[in-house]
């Protein structure tokens, strides 16, 4: 016969009684009743969340033509970044986008996508040429100043706000 | 693509467990709701794979469960600050364990009016208790889990553990004997 004491004793705690009691009356809760306004709550924040613009979502769910875009901007970006390190292009007197495309074996291949990279690069360059190197010294040390001061700030308020919910 | 009539069921069958754990843990319905929108929101994004699947609402109450303790993380410190007041019902100090002597506990079956005043019991226990008391019992986690997931020791724990349990008992004693099986 069906012994109801048996099914609810606690099998981690047989020599407690105090816990045996407390996994048998918490055991028959049943779940509790969701209000009836979650379910179409829910449903709202899925079509939001689904008809959200391709900024909001993650880079794979982007239009396609956009990820070229963006891996395009990225790749220049490193393009730049390796030629401002690499200051190789006044010692031997070649041209930044010599310098940008001979760098950029992996992307020799696509050829075309390297030359655009290459001009991409080779603007950026003529940009910071034109600066007093100190001037750039000191321009990116303000920024990061600023954007370590911001963050420093925004965690604090954040904290202090609540830690904020992170919700929709 | 998911099917929207499919997921609307998705949620109608769910939305119950998913609620429970979350308001048993957070022990507020307002939250309980933002944490359930946010477990089936990602439970969108995987519907594909869950949809049909056996194991959709282990996943939904694993994803639950992590969105809450999250969520306390988050509020870890306001959370500490408040549930380290001392209630009345606490008479300060460490406090003996003590145990009863086990034929002092029968197993009992609840009416609904005794499931609806534990469910308030629960609700108003102090955070930190109530919270080690639901992953104990309702999330099956052990102890060195929990004291793991909160970042709290052992004995904390158990001690919180302990008190939520006597604390429901005692909420219980006034009726508990005339239902005993």
């Amino acid at each position: 016969m069906y012994n109801l004491k048996d099914d609810m004793k606690d099998p981690r705690h047989p020599e407690d009684p105090l816990a045996r009691w407390a996994g048998n009356v918490l055991g028959q809760l049943p779940d509790r009743t969701a209000p009836p306004s979650l379910a179409p709550r829910i449903l709202a924040a899925v079509a939001r969340h689904a008809n959200r613009p391709w900024y909001q979502r993650p880079w794979v769910q982007w239009p396609v033509a956009l990820q070229w875009v963006a891996v395009a901007l990225m790749l220049s970006a490193i393009a730049a970044a390796w030629g401002l390190l690499l200051p190789r292009a006044d010692a031997v007197g070649t041209t930044a986008a010599e310098l940008a495309t001979s760098q950029l074996d992996l992307v020799r291949p696509v050829g075309s996508l390297a030359s655009m990279l290459g001009a991409l690069g080779n603007a950026l360059l003529l940009i910071l040429r034109g600066l007093n190197s100190w001037v750039t010294v000191a321009g990116v040390g303000i920024l990061a100043l600023f954007w370590s001061t911001t963050l420093g700030l925004g965690t604090a308020c954040w904290r202090l706000a609540g830690g904020g919910s992170g919700r929709d | 693509m998911s099917d929207p009539a499919q997921f609307e069921a998705f949620v109608l069958a769910y939305q119950d467990m998913v609620f429970s754990t979350a308001t048993r843990l957070l022990g507020s319905d307002a939250e309980a709701q933002d944490v359930a929108q946010e477990a089936f929101v990602r439970a969108w994004n995987h519907f594909p794979n869950l949809s049909g699947s056996p194991t959709a609402g282990g996943w939904l109450k694993t994803v639950t469960r992590n969105l809450c303790l999250n969520h306390l993380q988050r509020h870890r410190a306001r959370w500490k600050v408040f549930s380290d007041f001392t209630r009345e019902d606490d008479e300060g100090g460490e406090r003996e364990w003590e145990i009863p002597a086990p034929d002092t506990f029968q197993d009992t079956l609840l009416t609904a009016d005794q499931r609806e005043l534990i469910e308030r019991a629960l609700a108003r226990l102090p955070d930190d208790q109530r919270i080690a008391l639901a992953l104990y019992h309702f999330e099956d986690m052990d102890y060195a889990d929990i004291a793991t997931h909160l970042g709290v020791s052992l004995g904390k724990v158990k001690t919180d553990i302990f008190r939520a349990r006597e604390t429901l008992r005692k909420k219980l004693q006034p009726t508990r004997d005339s239902v005993g099986v």
